[in-house]
Formats: structure tokens, sequence, C-alpha cells
């Protein structure tokens, strides 16, 4: 069976001094997130960006995958967790 | 362009049915949001998932690719909405895949018609490096909508 999320993100004015917002996702887990190409590119100021955005979505993903690996080896994990830096 | 670097953190908790996890971005932008392998694949139930997060990070990506191409073109945007919706589905052999990320871009533009907005978004997709690393295995569409003129389909 296909599942699908969905993102809505609106942009105002030009790629340098525009800036976006990701107004809504599917489960309504976050919504009024801005991004902006300086923050994307340069200092981000606390507004996430495509790859913190992606980085995200793999460290969900893995974090799944290797919880079902550990268990399937006979070792269910109690806690899986990225050290902070 | 410089090299950029986003990072995020989860913690997940139980197995991998029936536990749960919390993700936190590197830029303090969101902290713990909630995610879990059931509301992956039925209900989102108020939780996020890595397809969802992918579809963000496709709709921020593509959207200032659009902004990019509409500028370059003479004809920066008023506004944009874009949309990314993507699929998760099972494959033939039985395994789970990201199978397509559809994007949407809807825009109020000054001195551009419906054809030739058609073609800078597809020019901003081959731009987007979210594109770039979906089309590695699955498949982008892009549709264009100009909004407030008479070509609305």
């Amino acid at each position: 069976m296909a599942t699908d999320r969905k993102a809505e993100v609106t942009w105002q004015g030009d790629l340098m001094s525009g800036t976006g917002r990701i107004d809504s996702v599917t489960s309504g887990a976050v919504g009024g997130l801005k991004v902006s190409w300086p923050a994307r590119s340069e200092e981000p100021g606390g507004m996430t960006s495509p790859e913190e955005l992606i980085a995200a979505a793999h460290a969900t993903c893995f974090s799944m995958a290797l919880s079902n690996g550990l268990a399937q080896a006979g070792h269910s994990p109690e806690e899986l967790k990225t050290p902070r830096p | 362009m410089p090299r950029v670097q986003g990072e995020a953190n989860v913690t997940w908790e139980g197995n991998v049915a029936r536990g749960s996890g919390a993700i936190t971005a590197g830029t303090g932008a969101f902290d713990a949001l909630p995610y879990s392998l059931a509301t992956r694949i039925e209900r989102a139930a108020e939780k996020t998932s890595p397809e969802e997060l992918l579809a963000a990070a496709h709709a921020a990506c593509f959207a200032m690719s659009v902004a990019s191409e509409l500028t370059s073109a003479g004809t920066p945007p008023e506004h944009l909405d874009i949309t990314a919706t993507v699929t998760l589905d099972q494959v033939e052999d039985g395994s789970h895949r990201i199978v397509s990320s559809e994007l949407l871009a809807r825009a109020r533009v000054t001195g551009l018609d419906a054809a030739g907005f058609e073609r800078l978004a597809q020019a901003a997709s081959e731009g987007c490096t979210l594109s770039k690393l979906i089309e590695a295995s699955a498949k982008v569409t892009v549709n264009a909508r100009l909004e407030g003129g008479t070509d609305g389909d």
C-alpha cells in the first residue's frame, strides 16, 4: 500500500533576498518553519534548510532500520541516540 | 556555492513496530518532533516521518530554485506556492522504496505566460539539489501553474 506525505511551502521574492516558509505538512507535526538562501548557505540563525530536513529524514529512517536490525539479531535496543556535539 | 551541512539528532526507544522516536534540528528550528513506524505507513496522527521530512526538504529546495530561475529570466516572483508529495510504496521484491516526489509550483508572476513558467519550473527542478538526489532512485515530476491567469487547469 502506497503512503503519501506532503509538504507545502510559500515563497516571497527573489532567491537572494526572499524568504520561504514551510507552512504545513501532512501530519501537522511542523508548520511555520522559515527558510532563506542566506540561512541555507551561510549562517542559519535558527532557520532550517533542505539539507537539515534531509538529515532529519535520513536520521529518522536509519533509526527505525537500526532498531529493526538489532531486534532481528536478538538484541532489541532499549534506546538509540545520536550524541549531541 | 559554499559547502552546506545540515544536522539532525534523534532518539529512539523500543522496538521498531511499537517504539517511537523524536527528532531535533541542529539549527534549533524544530525540537523533539515525534515519529514512529505505525504513523509512518498508516495515518500520520501528528507524527512526522522520513517521507514527510523529505517532502519538506524537496519543497523548500525547489522553492528556492524556482525563485532563482524566475529572477534570472527577469521575472521575479511576487508569490510562490510549492507542494511536494513523496510516495513510499512496496516494490516488486517486497521491500519498501520511495518511488516518487511530485512537485507542484503555483506562482503569481508579472510578464510571464504559462508555457514560459512551465519551462522555467522544469529547469528549476533540474537545478534543485534535492531533485538530483531523489532522481537517483525515484521519479520526480513537475507541475506548474500560473495563478490569476486564464490558463487555469
